[in-house]
């Protein structure tokens, strides 16, 4: 009986406690520069982006005309986004022992300036940018991205 | 007839911008050297038709049908289109390294001059995170060593904390002699091992 107890309350704790360590939850990047109206949408919810905050998997990040903003990913992978930009992190992926992952963003209007990091070291399909109607497979390392339509 | 023939120059110049293909097209993807003039490469991709593109301001567009191919791109497009973009590019992560007096947590006489390109390199800085991880060589039990690791780590970033760097940014690891840069045998002293990787992003 006793032994039951400590089973359940054990169950219990993990079901409490695991989407605190759900990978989907960790940080894949920082905000190190911000300027003007910059946004992060996570959620559904939108929030003003801030210089040190977390960039986090499925974020959207989106500048008004005035704004933009640098990021910094766990990869060392570091890009930017200029004015009147839509910026989605659709996968991020990154194993920081074996330096290996997956790196896939769309860019749905706007610039992206970009200087590759450890993920795009790993095989050519690695990393990836998707614009509306094209595919950048990327194997390093500096480059610029600009969309135009919508 | 003069002034109508200038009005129709311009209603067709107006026309034409409206009208025809962008000369930059609806995506527009170029490749830049990196400080050192080396180029990468990136692949544009339609589903059909693919463009590797490898030299410095080597450049593709998506056309109104949708095709990826080539264009001419100059340095003035580039800073036209891109200003703003890439001055938020944030500073680019680097890696230093500094080595350390046999079983001590003090730097070397060369160390302790980089160690100033270390604090510069992250005071220039509008944000940043430091990671410093101490390393040893075989010389000593694992044990001691896996301590002797964190002293060194820890050391640093007292230094950097002294000198105003935000300590709550600053992380510290340890990995004895698990990792060495030169493999050694058991209890041999080498320099190059005795050392902390420090990484500012």
């Amino acid at each position: 009986m006793r032994v039951w107890c400590k089973t359940i309350a054990a169950a219990a704790v993990l079901l409490v406690c695991s989407p605190i360590i759900d990978a989907q939850a960790e940080a894949i990047g920082k905000f190190r520069v911000v300027s003007g109206e910059s946004y992060v949408v996570r959620d559904g919810s939108r929030s003003k982006a801030a210089i040190g905050a977390d960039v986090m998997q499925s974020d959207v990040i989106e500048t008004a005309a005035d704004g933009s903003v640098g990021v910094t990913f766990n990869d060392n992978t570091v890009f930017s986004a200029g004015p009147n930009s839509r910026v989605s992190m659709e996968e991020f992926k990154f194993n920081p022992v074996t330096l290996k992952g997956s790196f896939l963003a769309k860019l749905s209007r706007g610039t992206l300036s970009v200087v590759s990091g450890d993920i795009a070291r790993g095989s050519p399909k690695a990393m990836r940018i998707r614009t509306p109607s094209a595919i950048l497979g990327v194997r390093g390392t500096r480059f610029l991205v600009r969309v135009n339509e919508e | 007839m003069r002034r109508s023939l200038k009005y129709a120059l311009l209603l067709a110049a107006l026309f034409a911008s409206a009208c025809a293909e962008p000369r930059l097209g609806k995506s527009l993807v170029v490749v830049l050297p990196d400080e050192t003039g080396k180029v990468g490469a990136v692949e544009f991709d339609d589903g059909k038709n693919k463009v590797l593109l490898n030299k410095a301001l080597s450049a593709a567009k998506v056309t109104n049908a949708g095709k990826v191919e080539s264009v001419d791109v100059t340095q003035n497009d580039v800073d036209d289109i891109f200003k703003a973009t890439l001055a938020s590019l944030p500073a680019l992560p680097k890696r230093f390294r500094l080595y350390f007096k046999g079983d001590s947590a003090a730097l070397t006489d060369a160390s302790r001059e980089d160690f100033e390109k270390v604090f510069s390199n992250i005071a220039s800085r509008q944000a940043y995170e430091v990671e410093v991880t101490g390393h040893t060589d075989r010389v000593g039990d694992t044990a001691y060593n896996e301590t002797l690791s964190i002293r060194r780590a820890t050391a640093i970033r007292d230094k950097l904390v002294e000198r105003g760097i935000n300590a709550d940014l600053i992380f510290v690891y340890g990995r004895g002699e698990w990792d060495l840069l030169v493999k050694t045998k058991d209890n041999r002293h080498e320099a190059l091992n005795r050392r902390v990787e420090i990484m500012v992003r």
